[in-house]
């Protein structure tokens, strides 16, 4: 392994082999500079650890609701950092943790600017719909700024080892995704869905750095329609066989109580029909996750660095069901359990094979970033990331 | 003097040396194998993050490297000989100890209960009182026109007829709502699939159905019925029903902020829940409202049950959807206001003045029986 790093784009490239190497930087053409020159004979893999437990996390997690709740959602910036950090320490890999470096205030400042848009967005909704439609129209605009400055703010918030994360992506590139692809996608159907969601992830993992090493990302839209084509005809499936079963059910049961069957008509459509919808909808979001998320791991490099990930459907979709119950079961009390149990699976099936030793990579002078995108894209609800 | 072992990390490379650290009381002197005291920094340029779980303690030096150590306790040593993280230690406090934690359950359990009972609704009735009526106006009217197109035809109703209700009305403005006798405007409507019913949409418009005007026998239960949608408007029910949603949205999303798709469909009950909750009440006052007029007026609350009998008769609720209702069961109304009325038959007191502290909670308010039938 080569690695040359060039002065002016602050980028580090790799060689394997010695004779391949070029004199300039490709980019920009400045002379490259020689910082490595190692070559490690076997790849060798490392898992990652995951020690974060559902006792110590519960209490963590209960304190930061208290402390939120009775601060009126003040102290949320502070839980947020406190959670980061708890999640980031608690995973290592090769002996040494991560660790999250955003500042509460940063968080904050950026809670307080989402919560005041979405106020205005919901009390005007109601007064003057036009005036809610154009601010909702202004929001799509603002909003892949706003996952731009999110990816950027929580990358650089990552170190390993005190070598901060980057993301390079280009706002440009942002919006081609988030907006024009996004905007496009009603006009063929959604046929064009699981390409959008390639798009996204492509967005994320091909410009991913780790000081100055870049990943790069070679993934396909094939595995992403097979795994929508498949679990939505898994869904469809599943969805028919219990409406059926669930009609010829009621039937069975007005027809011997002699209850009038419009009565029970109403509860079921209401209660079955949404809870079975939401049942199927997360376990074909877990099912899409794990092979989607299993194609992208594999097809990421970051230098001398390869991802292995080894999801199965199965046991992703067991555990985002047996979740859900335990949370509405136990009125949210186990949220913190549910949450620390997928993390682990997640965790303890990823790994990484490596070319080069973990302690050869080099640093990057960073800068400070806001956190007005974390907080908007965590107020919406995308998941971004793990 | 405090010894510890951690691990170095310089921010350039990603290599972990092996570090002797002591602690003096002034400075923080590093050490290694090749080298004595290879780095020092004051303690006053050292930054040390909170203390969390077991996880392991970072220390960020003034050079840009990063200190690492499994050594809680040394961390612990520095931070009380020097006073960093004091304003932290107490946060740890609470999540190291059992105690604690059982407390914080059961607060936030009772500060979820005083945000859902008590502030949501006080802090939205005070900023509704604020809001002028006429702000409502353009939503008004686009639901109206809404509920024209889809459901409504023009009414068949006499000119004398309506003109004889329309001082009944005017009379129970004045009752009501004598400041704003001027905003309240009625309107008559054929209802058509919804049947015998009346709306109070915000900015101030009635709309009454020809099948509610041929139901009521005489013109105390019409009354009745305007009393009751007079006081949605007066007491800004649709404009305290939408600040309380947005105060139970954002209430939500501080809960489930940190959990992402889990917590979506579990918090969609309880939202539910509590929304129809502060409906009902909205509805409870307005009963309170109509009643407390008529009987002012010398009548009782029978007109009034009378005609919350019929409609209910009507239109049977085929459903005891109790606290799935955006509407208390009528039986319990009716019952209400007999309460009402023999507490007035005690107190002997026959003027309609002020409420008993009752304004606490809500509803979102237009019709006059609830809508899911």
């Amino acid at each position: 392994m080569k690695r040359m790093v060039c002065g002016t784009c602050n980028v580090a490239y790799e060689y394997a082999a010695p004779e391949d190497q070029p004199a300039c930087c490709p980019r920009c053409g400045s002379p490259l500079t020689l910082v490595m020159n190692e070559f490690s004979a076997t790849p060798k893999r490392y898992g990652f650890e995951f020690t974060a437990t559902a006792s110590e996390y519960f209490r963590i997690w209960i304190v930061n609701l208290f402390l939120t709740i009775i601060s009126l959602g003040i102290y949320a910036a502070w839980a947020k950092v406190r959670t980061r950090r708890y999640i980031w320490a608690n995973t290592s890999l090769a002996g040494h943790p991560f660790t999250f470096h955003g500042r509460p205030t940063a968080i904050l400042k950026g809670n307080l600017i989402i919560a005041a848009i979405f106020i205005a967005y919901i009390t005007l909704k109601k007064f003057e719909p036009v005036v809610a439609t154009g601010l909702f129209l202004v929001f799509g605009f603002v909003f892949p700024f706003l996952v731009y400055k999110s990816l950027r703010f929580n990358a650089h918030n990552t170190s390993y080892r005190n070598i901060r994360f980057r993301f390079l992506g280009r706002l440009k590139d942002s919006y081609e995704t988030y907006l024009l692809f996004a905007g496009i996608l009603p006009c063929t159907l959604f046929i064009f869905f699981p390409a959008w969601q390639f798009y996204k992830k492509k967005y994320f993992f091909s410009n991913l750095a780790y000081g100055l090493t870049r990943s790069s990302f070679s993934g396909r839209k094939g595995p992403f329609y097979k795994a929508y084509f498949f679990t939505s005809l898994a869904g469809i499936a599943v969805f028919a066989f219990f409406s059926w079963a669930g009609s010829y059910w009621l039937e069975q049961i007005s027809a011997s109580a002699g209850v009038s069957a419009g009565t029970l008509n109403m509860f079921y459509t209401f209660f079955f029909t949404s809870f079975l919808a939401a049942v199927i909808f997360y376990t074909l979001q877990a099912a899409i996750y794990s092979l989607t998320m299993n194609h992208c791991w594999s097809e990421t490099r970051l230098g001398g660095l390869t991802f292995r990930s080894t999801f199965t459907v199965r046991r992703l979709v067991y555990i985002r069901i047996t979740n859900v119950l335990a949370v509405i079961f136990s009125l949210g009390l186990l949220v913190p359990w549910a949450k620390i149990r997928r993390l682990r699976y997640i965790l303890e099936n990823l790994s990484i094979v490596s070319a080069q030793a973990l302690d050869t990579f080099h640093g990057s002078p960073g800068s400070d970033l806001s956190a007005l995108g974390d907080a908007a894209t965590d107020f919406i609800g995308i998941e971004i990331g793990l | 003097m405090i010894h510890f072992a951690a691990d170095y990390f310089d921010g350039k490379t990603s290599r972990a040396y092996p570090v002797r650290a002591v602690f003096d009381g002034t400075a923080l002197v590093l050490s290694d194998d090749m080298q004595e005291n290879f780095y020092n920094a004051r303690y006053n340029s050292i930054d040390i993050d909170p203390a969390l779980g077991t996880t392991k303690r970072s220390i960020r030096l003034p050079n840009g490297a990063l200190l690492q150590t499994d050594d809680r306790g040394a961390v612990n040593a520095i931070e009380t000989a020097t006073g960093i993280n004091r304003s932290w230690n107490w946060v740890h406090y609470l999540e190291t100890h059992w105690r604690a934690v059982v407390a914080c359950v059961f607060l936030t359990v009772a500060a979820l209960f005083c945000l859902v009972y008590y502030a949501i609704p006080h802090a939205a009735n005070y900023a509704a009182r604020g809001v002028p009526l006429h702000v409502t106006g353009a939503a008004s009217k686009q639901t109206l026109k809404m509920f024209d197109q889809r459901f409504f035809r023009p009414t068949a109703l006499g000119p004398e007829r309506i003109q004889e209700i329309k001082t009944v009305f005017a009379e129970t403005v004045s009752r009501i709502d004598p400041a704003h006798a001027g905003s309240y405007t009625i309107v008559f409507r054929k209802g058509g699939r919804i049947g015998a019913n009346a709306f109070a949409l915000p900015s101030g418009i009635v709309v009454v159905t020809d099948e509610l005007v041929k139901l009521a026998e005489n013109d105390d239960e019409l009354m009745g019925v305007f009393a009751h949608e007079i006081t949605h408007v007066k007491k800004r029910h649709a404009l305290r029903s939408i600040l309380q949603s947005t105060g139970v949205f954002f209430l939500v999303t501080l809960l489930t902020g940190d959990i992402t798709s889990v917590a979506n469909f579990a918090s969609f009950l309880p939202v539910l829940l509590i929304e129809n909750g502060y409906s009902r009440d909205f509805e409870r006052e307005a009963d309170h409202e109509a009643g407390t007029l008529l009987i002012g007026l010398g009548k009782g609350t029978e007109p009034f049950r009378n005609i919350l009998h019929k409609m209910d008769a009507k239109h049977p609720e085929t459903l005891k959807l109790g606290v799935f209702s955006t509407h208390p069961e009528t039986i319990q109304r009716i019952e209400e206001l007999k309460k009402l009325d023999e507490k007035s038959h005690k107190q002997d007191r026959p003027s309609h003045g002020h409420l008993p502290r009752q304004d606490l909670f809500c509803y979102n308010g237009c019709t006059l029986t609830s809508e899911t039938r």
